[in-house]
């Protein structure tokens, strides 16, 4: 699940395939993560799985790495 | 009241000082009363007439904050406090802006409740975040109007997370350290101030409504708009933070040398950052996750394929939200101009690799777009945008006004010009270490406080130009 949730981030960020994606990546490290691909990617998550992601949630996550843990969470907790 | 004036640095502050920390107040609750009491005395020194909307306004969120805790239909009682919040707040916006326009003075006079566009979105902020469950409900109503009232940040910001801030209203502890750091802070905003943003001001107001014969005039006035727009506004933040530092409260900074930005995305990350990431929480975060944004993705989807539907999604969202951040500002032409030049600018910005993939062109790039930006900004009187026409179009390349003035103030642009720029952290890692950097900072830090006094005393009232908003 963890490399299709770095497919999404690199689809919706377009970033090229032999960009390596880290888990310590967070928005600001690179130009192709402003606020609106931030909420495209939150988007596309939750469609995709089916999951809701709250603001309150958002609060703690400060990184790639943190986001795809927390995605996993939910998507385990909700099924 | 303003922090840069005689009667708040000798009078106001050692009072409030003084009774703050008095020995003999040691209780937190007491020392809460003193605070309230001060910035409610430093609220109508300016505005009294206007003191019943302040008062209103914190009662309204206050109670709403309290319901919003104990009843089921928590979507309806918080989108009442929403629009109420705004319909106050557009109200006096636009009455402010009516009565502006009949005043004779090139820029926006200050009229209306002074700091309503602040404390307005910190209590939208306050009830928003008890809505998400992000904060529970302040339930002492003296603790609440602190947390709105306190004089430091009322009337121009930074705006003020109730959640990083309530813990430290319970329970804060003021050290030296806080003291000297707040201090330094303080007089740090009053030079930048008094010094530079004053001076540079009077000059820069004098081109912008005086008559324009030359390229090289016109752009110095831009550039000194600039250096008196930044200076102003992160002078009144830094000494904000200062003064918070001073009574044990940690307040966000506002500005990231801005003029240091990479592309414009990045200056808005920069300038004001309180009200950028305010919009960035309370409007981008509900818009993209409402049902008609959804929708929207969806059906562009059927249409186009993904990429563009997100791309077309995102430009409907960025022209609202510049239109917002614009308006936000005052109901007035230049305004809505300055929402659609972001608008357009940042969307190209986004959208052009050319200027994206080279970090020189990209910098040099924001500066103009940044300059023009700020010219649009003061255009409130200038309907027909002459200052801004004149940039582009003039007569001369070069005259004798322009060289009067770089003889006159060039060290103040030159001070101006390089401290916008992180210098002095460069300059700071270096002699950190050293034995003398201790007695180097307090004679340097009170030399900039003696000189900002004598300034304050040869150029008078200067209010801070962001009053107005």
């Amino acid at each position: 699940m963890e490399k299709e949730l770095d497919n999404i981030f690199r689809e919706i960020l377009y970033l090229d395939d032999n960009y390596s994606i880290n888990d310590s990546l967070a928005p600001g490290d690179i130009v192709e993560w402003d606020s609106l691909s931030h909420m495209n990617l939150l988007y596309e998550i939750s469609n995709r799985y089916n999951i809701s992601i709250s603001f309150k949630d958002l609060k703690g996550i400060k990184n790639w790495g943190e986001l795809k843990k927390y995605v996993i969470k939910k998507t385990t907790n909700d099924s | 009241m303003v922090f840069s004036s005689l009667s708040f640095l000798f009078i106001f502050l050692p009072i409030c000082l003084l009774l703050y920390f008095n020995p003999i107040i040691k209780n937190i609750k007491f020392k809460n009363i003193i605070l309230l009491i001060f910035s409610i005395i430093f609220y109508c020194y300016g505005a009294l007439k206007y003191l019943y909307i302040i008062v209103f306004s914190i009662i309204l969120n206050y109670t709403i904050g309290i319901v919003l805790n104990k009843v089921r239909c928590k979507k309806l009682i918080l989108a009442l406090g929403v629009i109420i919040n705004i319909t106050i707040f557009l109200i006096y916006k636009i009455l402010g802006t009516i009565t502006a326009m009949k005043t004779e003075t090139a820029l926006l006079p200050i009229v209306g409740p002074l700091g309503i566009s602040f404390f307005t979105f910190q209590e939208l902020s306050y009830i928003i975040d008890i809505y998400r469950g992000v904060i529970p409900p302040q339930k002492n109503f003296l603790k609440y109007a602190l947390y709105i009232t306190f004089f430091p940040q009322l009337i121009a910001g930074p705006i003020v997370r109730y959640e990083d801030i309530y813990k430290k209203i319970d329970n804060r502890k003021t050290s030296f350290d806080n003291i000297k750091s707040g201090s330094t802070n303080l007089i740090i905003g009053l030079f930048k101030k008094s010094v530079i943003a004053d001076t540079l001001g009077v000059v820069a107001m004098s081109i912008f409504t005086g008559k324009i014969i030359s390229y090289a005039t016109s752009w110095l006035g831009a550039i000194l708009i600039m250096i008196q727009f930044y200076y102003d506004f992160s002078g009144y933040s830094d000494m904000a933070i200062g003064l918070g530092e001073i009574f044990g409260f940690k307040i966000k900074r506002n500005f990231n040398y801005p003029y240091n930005a990479i592309s414009v995305n990045d200056y808005w990350k920069r300038w004001n950052i309180s009200l950028g990431q305010w919009f960035n929480d309370y409007l981008l975060f509900p818009i993209c996750n409402s049902k008609i944004y959804k929708k929207m993705i969806f059906i562009f989807s059927k249409v186009f394929n993904k990429r563009v539907a997100y791309k077309l999604c995102n430009f409907i969202v960025l022209l609202i939200l510049w239109l917002i951040i614009g308006l936000w500002h005052g109901i007035a032409i230049n305004f809505l101009y300055l929402g659609l030049f972001y608008f357009i600018v940042i969307s190209l910005e986004k959208n052009c690799l050319f200027i994206k993939k080279r970090k020189v062109l990209s910098r040099i790039f924001t500066l103009i777009v940044v300059t023009i930006g700020t010219v649009i900004f003061f255009s409130f009187k200038d309907n027909k945008f002459i200052f801004l026409k004149s940039l582009f179009i003039n007569n001369k390349f070069i005259d004798n006004r322009f060289f009067l003035l770089i003889s006159n103030y060039y060290i103040y642009i030159i001070i101006g010009i390089m401290f916008s720029f992180p210098i002095i952290k460069k300059i700071k890692a270096i002699i950190k270490n050293k034995k003398y950097y201790d007695i180097l900072h307090t004679i340097v830090i009170f030399s900039m406080f003696l000189i900002s006094i004598y300034y304050i005393i040869i150029n008078g009232y200067s209010p801070f130009l962001y009053f107005n908003f």
